[in-house]
C-alpha cells in the first residue's frame, strides 16, 4: 500500500512539473498489436523506465506518451503477453513505435521458468539452483516425493505417478525401477535445461495422457550465436559433501552447430539438522549430452540429440535396498520448420523420432539383512529395464485470428523387472520373482488445440485428446501367472480414452485478468497398475499386484485464476477443484493374507471417487528499487470418498517468503520456507503418519566479477532445523545446515 | 594481443575445470554383465538332461527298454517304454502295451492303482507311462512292472524289477477311524511358476490292496517359507474328485523357490489328518 501511495505522489509531482516547469518534451507514440493475430491490443501498459507515470493503449492499440528529450527505455506490457522493452532516443524529436506483443501461453496456465542454462554464465539470473528439482520446487503447488537425497519424483497439486505427465522435449522416458528410484526429471541436469514448461491440472492435453499436470523439460540446443563458446562451473555443498562440475561447449560454423555438455556430481552421506549423519545416503552421477543442429534453409532444421545419464551407488537409507546403477540413454532425431515469411495456414511444425533405454540394478549387499524386520535374512538383487520408442509431431496453424495446433503422440514401451531372493539361512532355496514380465504398452494419441481471441478482452481456448492404448504381457510365465490369477483367457487390453478441456481468459483492465478453465480428462493406467506382480510399496509396506481390468482414472476439474501485474507488484492466484472417479488405489488382496507371516498384499483397484481442492497464491512486490519481496502459499486437500479419509501423499499448506536484492554485480536473497503440520493422512489406504510443521531460512548471494567469472554462495537451513517433508519416504529427514558455493566461468 | 591476454585466464580455467570434471567423473561402473546369481552357490539342478535307461530286455526279436526322466521315486512317476526290433534297433510303431505294476508286502501283492498309459507307441517306438508307486511300509520298496503286448500275433511279456526311493510326494495319514490312508501328489511332476493343474490322489490301505477313496474333500494351504519368520501363500482352486481316487484342481505358483503344500483331508464327513508335501522346488 505504501508503494501505491508513493506511486500516486510521484505521478502528481510529475504532472505538476509537466505543467509548471519548462522542460524539453518529446512524444513517444505508437501502435501495439498482437503478433499472432495482428489485432490491436487495448489497455496495454506503456511506461518509461526510470520515470514515473505512463499510459495505456486505446481500443485501437494506439498510445501517446510525453517524455523528456533524451534516451529512454519504453516498456510495454499487457496481461497475457510477453513484456517488451524498446530503447528510444527522443533528443531529435518525437518517436513512433510499432510494437508486436507475443502472447504468453498463460491460457494454458503454464508456468514458464527459464532454466539455469543462463546461469552458468549469469548466476544473477536466478539465485543458486543446483538441480532441476530445485527449480521445480520454486513453483507453488509443486512438491516432491523424496526417497533419498537423490532424484525426487514430482507431485503437482497432490497428484503424482501416472497422474502426471513428465516428458523431456515431449519425449516419454519410462522408469525402469519398480520402486520409482529413477524419475525422468533426473536425466535433465540444469546445464541442459532451457525451459521448464509446467501446467498444473489436466488442462494441457498435448503432452501425455494425464489428469494432474504436465512437465516438459525443454533442453538446450546448439546455438548459432557465436562461433565458439564454453562455460564451466564447479560447486560444493557441505551437508552431503557434494561436489559438482559442469561444462558446456557450443560451436557453430555456417549452418551447423554443435553443443556438448558433461557434468558430474558426487555426494557422501548427508547430515540432517540433528547432526547425525544418515548412513548409506550418498550417490554419484554423471550426465553427458550431445546435440547437433543443421539449418537447411527456408526455416527447416534437422537436429540429433544423444543424452547419457548414469547414477551409481545411490543410497536409499529408508528403503530396503540401494541403486547399484541407474542408466539412461535417450536418442532423438527431429525436424522443425518455422514459416519465414508470407501468409499461409501452416505456421510451424516439429516432428521428433525418439528411442530410449533405461536400465536399473539395485541390491542390498551393503545392508545387514539379518537385522531388518521386513524381508529378513535375504539378499534381493533386482533388475529392470524399459525400452521406449516413439514419435511426437506438432503442427501449428493459423487462419486469420483462429489458431490451431495438432499433435500426434505415439510410442511403445517394453518393460521388464525381476528379483532374486537369496536367503542367508540354510534350507531356504533361492527364490525368484518376476515383477514385470515383458509388458508391452503401445499408445497412440491425437490432440488438437484451438485458440481464438473472441474480442479485445476475451480469449478462448479449447482442446481435445483421444488416446488409444494397447497393452499385453509377453513373457509366458507371467502370462500363466496373471491369467490364472485373474481367471482370464488372455491379458491384452485396449483402451480408448477421450479428454476435453477449455479455458476463457478475460482482461479486466490493462493489468488485471481472470481465467476460468475446465477439463474432463482421463489418464491411462500405468503398466505397473495393469500387470505388476508383487511389487513392494515402501509407502505402506504392502506388496502390490497389477489388475489387468483396471479402468482409467477420470477427472472433472475446474480452475479459477486471477492475475494482476503492475510496475510495482504482481500477484497471481488460482483455486482449483477436482473430482476423480475410478481413482486408482490398492485394495486388500485377501487371497494371500491368511497366515502369511508379516507380508501384506494389495491389488490396484478403482475406488469409487476422490476429490482434490486447493489454491496457490504467489506475488512479488518492489519494496525499493532493486529490492523485491516475493511470496507464495499453496494448499491442497484430498479426500478419498470411498474410505472417507484423506488421500495419501498430499502436501501440507506451505509458504515461501523472500526478500531479494538484485544489483548490477551483486545479488542476494533471504528466503523462508514453512510448512504447516499435515495430519490429514491416509491411514487406511496407505498407513500414512502425520508430519510436524517446520520453518527454515535460506540465504544466498552471487557476485559477478566480470562478464566471465561469477561466484555464488549461500546457506540453506541456516538454523539447522531437524525436519522432514510430509512426502519424504520413511520420514527421511531433510538436509541440515548446508553451506554451498559455485564458481562459474565462461568464454 | 590484449584481446588474447584477456582470454587466457578464462580459457585456462575452463579447460582446467573440464579436465578436472572428466577426471573425477570417470566412468559409471559397468555392471551390465553382473550376474547377481553368481554371488551364490549354484542350485542343485535335479532335472536330468534327458531320459536315462533304466533297464532293457529282449524277447522274440523285440527289445523293450524302460527309461526314466527323473529318479524313480515313491509316488507318481513318468516312465518311457521304448520298443525296437532286436538287432536293427528299428522303432516298433503303433504297438500297445498292457502294464501292471505290483509290489509284495508281508505276503500280500499290492497293485498300483494308477497306470496312465499313452499307447500306442509313437514314431520313436515310445509310450509314456504314468505310474503311481505307493509305499505302505517305508522305504526301499521294490516294484515289478509286467509289460505285455502282442507283436505279429505273438504275445510277449517283459518283467522289469525297479527299486523306488523315498519321496515326499506320498504321505501316509490316519483317518478318523484309525484306518490308514495315502495321499499322493500326481501333478505337476515338475512344478513351475505360473498357473497349472494340481492333482492329488487318495487311497486307503486295506492291508492287501490300495482302495481308491471317492468321498474325500481336500482343502489346501500352499506356503513359501522365505526364512526369517516370513512367508506367503499362493492362489489355488480346491481339488475335486475326478476318477478312481483322483482329485484335480489348479495351483498358481507366483514365484520360484521352495514351497510346502499342506492338504487338509476329510473322508466322508470325518476330518482326517493333514498331510504336508514339504520342501518341493518350483522352477
Ligand atoms: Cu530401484
Amino acid at each position: 500500500m505504501r508503494n501505491a501511495s508513493r506511486h500516486t505522489t510521484f505521478l502528481l509531482l510529475i504532472l505538476a512539473l509537466g505543467t509548471t516547469v519548462s522542460q524539453a518534451q518529446s512524444l513517444v507514440r505508437g501502435m501495439v498489436h498482437d503478433s499472432e493475430t495482428g489485432y490491436p491490443v487495448p489497455l496495454a501498459n506503456v511506461v518509461v523506465a526510470g520515470l514515473e507515470g505512463g499510459t495505456a493503449t486505446a481500443n485501437d492499440g494506439s498510445f501517446r506518451l510525453p517524455v523528456p528529450a533524451g534516451r529512454h527505455t519504453v516498456i510495454i506490457s499487457a496481461i497475457g503477453y510477453e513484456r517488451v522493452e524498446k530503447p528510444v532516443d527522443t533528443r531529435n524529436g518525437d518517436v513512433s513505435l510499432h510494437i508486436n506483443l507475443v502472447p504468453t501461453i498463460l491460457l494454458h496456465q503454464e508456468v514458464l521458468v527459464e532454466g539455469a542454462a543462463t546461469k552458468l554464465s549469469d548466476p544473477s539470473a536466478d539465485n543458486s539452483l543446483q538441480t532441476t528439482e530445485d527449480l521445480m520446487k520454486q513453483i507453488p503447488g509443486v512438491d516432491f516425493i523424496e526417497r533419498a537425497n537423490f532424484a525426487w519424483e514430482p507431485v503437482i497439486r497432490g497428484m503424482s505417478g501416472g497422474q502426471v505427465g513428465l516428458v523431456i522435449d515431449g519425449v516419454k522416458v519410462i522408469g525402469a525401477c519398480v520402486d520409482k528410484m529413477d524419475p525422468t526429471s533426473a536425466y535433465v541436469e540444469v546445464e541442459n535445461l532451457k525451459k521448464l514448461e509446467l501446467t498444473k491440472g489436466g488442462f494441457d492435453l498435448s503432452k501425455s495422457s494425464q489428469i494432474g499436470g504436465t512437465v516438459n523439460l525443454v533442453t538446450e540446443k546448439p546455438s548459432f550465436d557465436k562461433p565458439f563458446s564454453m562455460s564451466a562451473e564447479t560447486g560444493f555443498e557441505s551437508a552431503s559433501m557434494q561436489r559438482r562440475v559442469r561444462t558446456v561447449v557450443n560451436g557453430s560454423r555456417g549452418n551447423t552447430s554443435v553443443r556438448a555438455s558433461l557434468s558430474y556430481r558426487k555426494a557422501d552421506d548427508f547430515m540432517p539438522g540433528n547432526g547425525v549423519r544418515i548412513t548409506n545416503s550418498g550417490f554419484a552421477k554423471n550426465n553427458t549430452k550431445f546435440d547437433v543442429t543443421q539449418r537447411l534453409g527456408a526455416g527447416h532444421r534437422l537436429s540429433a540429440s544423444v543424452l547419457a545419464d548414469n547414477a551409481w551407488g545411490v543410497g536409499y537409507p529408508v528403503l530396503l535396498m540401494d541403486a547399484t546403477l541407474a542408466k539412461a540413454r535417450i536418442y532423438s532425431l527431429s525436424h522443425s520448420w518455422l514459416r519465414q515469411s508470407g501468409a499461409g495456414l501452416l505456421q510451424s511444425s516439429e516432428t521428433r523420432l525418439y528411442t530410449n533405454t533405461v536400465d536399473h540394478w539395485m541390491d542390498d549387499y551393503a545392508r545387514d539383512v539379518d537385522q531388518r524386520t521386513v524381508m529378513r535374512s535375504m539378499n534381493m538383487p533386482m533388475y529392470g529395464y524399459t525400452r521406449t520408442s516413439g514419435v511426437i509431431s506438432e503442427t501449428a496453424m493459423r487462419h486469420g485470428k483462429h489458431q490451431m495446433s495438432v499433435t500426434l503422440d505415439a510410442y511403445q514401451t517394453k518393460s521388464f523387472g525381476d528379483m532374486w531372493m537369496f536367503s542367508t539361512l540354510p534350507n531356504i532355496p533361492d527364490m525368484y520373482l518376476l515383477n514385470l514380465g515383458d509388458i508391452l504398452v503401445q499408445n497412440a494419441a491425437v490432440s488438437a488445440e484451438y485458440r481464438v481471441p473472441v474480442n479485445a478482452r476475451l480469449k478462448a481456448r479449447g482442446s481435445v485428446r483421444l488416446d488409444f492404448s494397447h497393452r499385453d504381457v509377453q513373457n509366458e510365465t507371467m502370462q500363466s501367472i496373471l491369467e490364472g490369477r485373474w481367471g482370464v483367457a488372455d491379458l491384452n487390453r485396449n483402451y480408448v480414452v477421450p479428454g476435453i478441456s477449455g479455458a476463457l481468459e478475460y482482461a479486466l483492465g490493462s493489468a488485471t485478468g481472470i481465467r476460468l478453465s475446465v477439463a474432463d480428462v482421463a489418464r491411462l493406467p500405468t503398466h505397473v497398475e495393469s500387470y505388476g506382480h508383487y511389487i513392494y510399496n515402501y509407502t505402506d509396506g504392502y506388496f502390490y499386484s497389477g489388475n489387468p481390468d483396471i479402468r482409467p482414472e477420470r477427472s472433472l476439474q475446474v480452475e479459477l485464476g486471477f492475475e494482476r501485474t503492475t510496475e510495482v507488484y504482481g500477484v497471481r492466484a488460482s483455486a482449483f477443484a477436482n473430482r476423480i472417479s475410478n481413482y486408482i488405489l490398492g485394495s486388500s488382496d485377501a487371497g494371500l493374507i491368511a497366515d502369511a507371516g508379516t507380508y501384506r498384499f494389495r491389488v490396484f483397484d478403482n475406488i469409487s471417487a476422490a476429490t482434490l481442492i486447493g489454491f496457490e497464491v504467489s506475488g512479488a512486490m518492489q519494496l525499493v528499487p532493486a529490492v523485491d519481496l516475493r511470496g507464495a502459499i499453496s494448499y491442497t486437500r484430498g479426500q478419498n470418498l470411498e474410505f472417507d479419509e484423506p488421500l495419501p501423499l498430499i502436501p501440507p499448506l506451505s509458504t515461501k517468503l523472500a526478500v531479494a536484492y538484485t544489483g548490477d554485480r551483486f545479488a542476494a536473497e533471504i528466503e523462508s520456507r514453512a510448512a504447516m503440520p499435515q495430519n490429514r493422512v491416509a491411514r487406511r489406504a496407505a498407513d500414512e503418519d502425520g508430519t510436524d510443521g517446520y520453518f527454515v531460512l535460506n540465504l544466498r548471494g552471487s557476485y559477478t566479477f566480470n562478464d566471465r567469472v561469477a561466484f555464488t554462495a549461500g546457506v540453506s537451513n541456516v538454523f539447522n532445523v531437524y525436519y522432514h517433508e510430509h512426502l519424504s519416504f520413511g520420514n527421511l529427514p531433510a538436509l541440515g545446515r548446508n553451506v554451498f558455493g559455485t564458481l562459474s566461468v565462461s568464454i | 594481443m590484449t584481446e588474447c591476454k584477456q582470454r587466457t585466464f578464462p580459457v585456462v580455467l575452463v579447460v582446467g575445470v573440464l579436465l578436472a570434471g572428466i577426471q573425477s567423473a570417470g566412468c559409471a561402473p559397468d555392471i551390465s554383465d553382473t550376474d547377481f546369481y553368481s554371488r551364490h552357490p549354484d542350485p542343485v539342478d535335479a532335472q536330468p538332461t534327458g531320459p536315462v535307461l533304466l533297464e532293457k530286455k529282449a524277447a522274440s526279436g523285440v527289445a523293450l527298454a524302460v527309461l526314466r526322466n527323473d529318479q524313480v521315486h515313491a509316488g507318481y512317476n513318468e516312465l518311457i517304454l521304448r520298443a525296437a526290433t532286436e538287432g536293427t534297433d528299428e522303432p516298433i510303431v503303433g504297438v500297445s502295451f498292457d502294464v501292471v505294476a505290483s509290489t509284495v508286502i508281508d505276503g500280500a501283492t499290492y497293485v498300483s492303482p494308477i497306470i496312465d498309459d499313452a499307447s500306442p507307441s509313437d514314431a520313436a517306438g515310445e509310450v509314456t507311462l504314468g505310474i503311481l508307486f505307493l509305499q505302505p511300509r517305508g522305504s526301499g520298496q521294490s516294484w515289478r512292472i509286467d509289460v505285455s503286448t502282442t507283436i505279429d500275433g505273438a504275445p510277449i511279456s517283459f518283467p522289469f524289477d525297479i527299486v523306488v526311493r523315498d519321496s515326499l510326494t506320498v504321505q501316509p495319514f490316519v483317518g478318523a477311524g484309525g484306518q490308514s490312508f495315502f495321499a499322493a501328489w500326481i501333478e505337476p511332476i515338475a512344478p513351475k511358476t505360473g498357473e497349472g493343474p494340481l492333482e492329488l490322489a487318495v487311497y486307503r490301505d486295506t492291508g492287501s490292496a490300495f482302495d481308491p477313496v471317492e468321498n474325500a474333500s481336500i482343502d489346501l494351504y500352499p506356503y513359501m517359507d522365505m526364512g526369517g519368520g516370513d512367508g506367503h501363500s499362493t492362489p489355488f482352486t480346491k481339488p475335486t474328485h475326478t476318477s478312481v481316487g483322483r482329485y484335480a484342481g489348479t495351483i498358481n505358483f507366483i514365484m520360484s523357490g521352495g514351497w510346502d503344500l499342506t492338504a487338509y483331508l476329510t473322508i466322508g464327513a470325518a476330518p482326517a489328518d493333514t498331510v504336508v508335501f514339504k520342501g518341493f522346488t518350483v522352477h
